[in-house]
């Protein structure tokens, strides 16, 4: 289990390089696809199958063929320059860097590597099953948030509709 | 994870490639003896009695053609391509029960016909499909060339929004069902095959499959009149053969699920022949049913294919969802 962890969190920290290194937009599209697809491999590993079929579906197929779709359409390769950072650009990127730093670690001093053990234990889940579980828990429990963001995405669906309808005409 | 556990899939998994790759050899076969008989032509019948040993030499000349390659391809993509669309097509068969656990035992425990028997069932599928899509769309952007992006785009935008229907229409199962494991699904149609009750469903389910596979009437990504071959059009060769093969897998995938989830699986009538040999004979029907429809049907106006799929598959098998999900709950008395 460990050697599987070991390998699939060294192939995240290479395919999320791979995301800002290549130098040509398709590549990093792909890596970024070769991320997701790896994260869904540890979901897998935490016993959480279901989450991994919804990651590979909706983010690996869904979200980044359409990436890959406007990269292949666009081809941006012209509109790029790709040089050394500049003077603004460092700014910028030290100051995220030194925020997301902080968030990372304040997350490991109140929670350690292991996270915290919550009420779904393997065993919980495998005796109701993993599909089962997660349905339960999103139709009872988080059934408020999970309407509000249905009408979230809905609306979204149809402000889509309404600036492609508006071209049309 | 045993040792244990392990031995026993690689064992299954090879026979799984090697069972599905005689398979598509022996489905090309069928399917140009099946159009020629509609046709009024004998079909190929020189190699072999009634020409069975044409795959075979089918195989030996792709395999011995020269590959010839588009000199402004992207050299990485252009061979990964194949690669994904064969691996994805093979990796969905997994899931898929052709009987329940038999009288084979090996380990101290029975072994069932199956690679896995996973919580997530048909989601494996669905999600392994959704992969796929890159090595048809990552062909067409690689090989550099008008047909083949033409190509390329349409069928990712038909595969992904024929994803839709094809997947909703199988949530009536599971809601009758009560399970996503293909083993349960099948063992739930013991007395009644879901296709009684869930009729429309399964009409639903073959359309978007055949779309999904892009096949006849709806294999506008290859549109030889417009498209030459749609996004393989610059492979040839081995190259080739890997996306034929990978399309004609992913045929032999749709039949399975069909046959598993609405036909009752390995369970026949009145107790007649062991169960894999329904299942199979089931899945060669509805392989039947899809040259058939090649043989058939003229090519469907790209616009039309879109239409068809949101207007009226997408919408309609919301709708049969509901009206299951409504039934099922009245039923139970809960409502």
């Amino acid at each position: 289990m460990v050697v599987g962890f070991a390998i699939v969190a060294a192939w995240e920290l290479v395919t999320a390089a791979g995301v800002i290194g290549f130098r040509r937009p398709i590549y990093n599209a792909l890596a970024l696809v070769g991320n997701m697809l790896g994260l869904a491999v540890l979901f897998l590993m935490l016993n959480a199958q279901f989450l991994f079929a919804a990651q590979v579906i909706v983010y690996a197929g869904a979200v980044m063929v359409l990436f890959v779709f406007i990269i292949a359409l666009m081809n941006p390769v012209s509109d790029v320059t790709l040089g050394p950072a500049r003077g603004s650009e460092w700014i910028y990127g030290i100051v995220f860097g030194v925020i997301f730093a902080a968030l990372l670690g304040v997350l490991l001093v109140n929670q350690g590597l292991t996270g915290r053990p919550g009420p779904f234990t393997p065993e919980v889940i495998n005796a109701v099953g993993n599909v089962q579980s997660v349905g339960t828990a999103l139709y009872t429990r988080f059934l408020f948030p999970v309407e509000v963001t249905s009408v979230l995405l809905l609306i979204a669906a149809v402000g889509a509709v309404y600036l492609a309808m508006r071209r049309i005409r | 994870m045993t040792t244990e556990v392990v031995v026993e899939t690689l064992i299954k998994t090879v026979i799984v490639i090697f069972g599905l790759l005689t398979g598509f050899a022996y489905l090309t076969l069928f399917e140009r003896k099946v159009q020629a008989r509609l046709q009024q032509r004998p079909g190929p019948n020189r190699v072999g009695p009634w020409g069975l040993l044409q795959p075979a030499a089918d195989g030996l000349k792709l395999f011995f053609k020269s590959s010839s390659t588009p000199s402004g391809r992207d050299r990485f993509l252009y061979l990964l391509a194949p690669l994904i669309s064969v691996c994805a097509a093979l990796s969905s068969f997994a899931i898929i029960p052709i009987s329940g656990p038999g009288p084979l035992r090996l380990f101290g425990h029975s072994i069932g016909w199956y690679v896995m028997n996973v919580n997530i069932g048909v989601l494996w599928y669905l999600a392994v499909t959704s992969v796929g899509v890159f090595g048809i769309f990552l062909a067409g952007y690689a090989s550099n060339s008008k047909y083949s992006l033409l190509g390329a785009l349409r069928s990712s935008a038909q595969m992904i929004s024929y994803e839709m229907a094809l997947g909703l229409s199988l949530v009536p199962v599971f809601i009758l069902a009560g399970s996503l494991r293909l083993v349960d699904i099948v063992n739930a149609q013991h007395t009644w095959w879901f296709i009684i009750p869930l009729l429309p469903a399964f009409f639903l389910y073959l359309v978007a499959g055949i779309a999904e596979t892009n096949r006849a009437p709806f294999d506008l990504p290859e549109a030889e009149t417009e498209l030459v071959a749609g996004y393989h059009t610059e492979y040839s060769g081995m190259r080739f053969a890997l996306f034929f093969m990978a399309e004609y897998i992913n045929m032999i995938i749709v039949s399975s699920i069909a046959t598993i989830v609405f036909l009752g699986g390995w369970w026949g009538p009145f107790g007649i022949l062991p169960g894999p040999w329904w299942f199979v004979l089931k899945v060669i029907v509805l392989l039947y049913v899809y040259v058939w429809l090649r043989a058939t049907l003229p090519r469907m106006r790209y616009d039309r294919l879109m239409a068809l799929g949101w207007k009226s598959l997408f919408p309609l098998s919301l709708a049969m969802m509901m009206v299951t999900a409504v039934v099922v709950v009245a039923a139970e008395g809960t409502l």
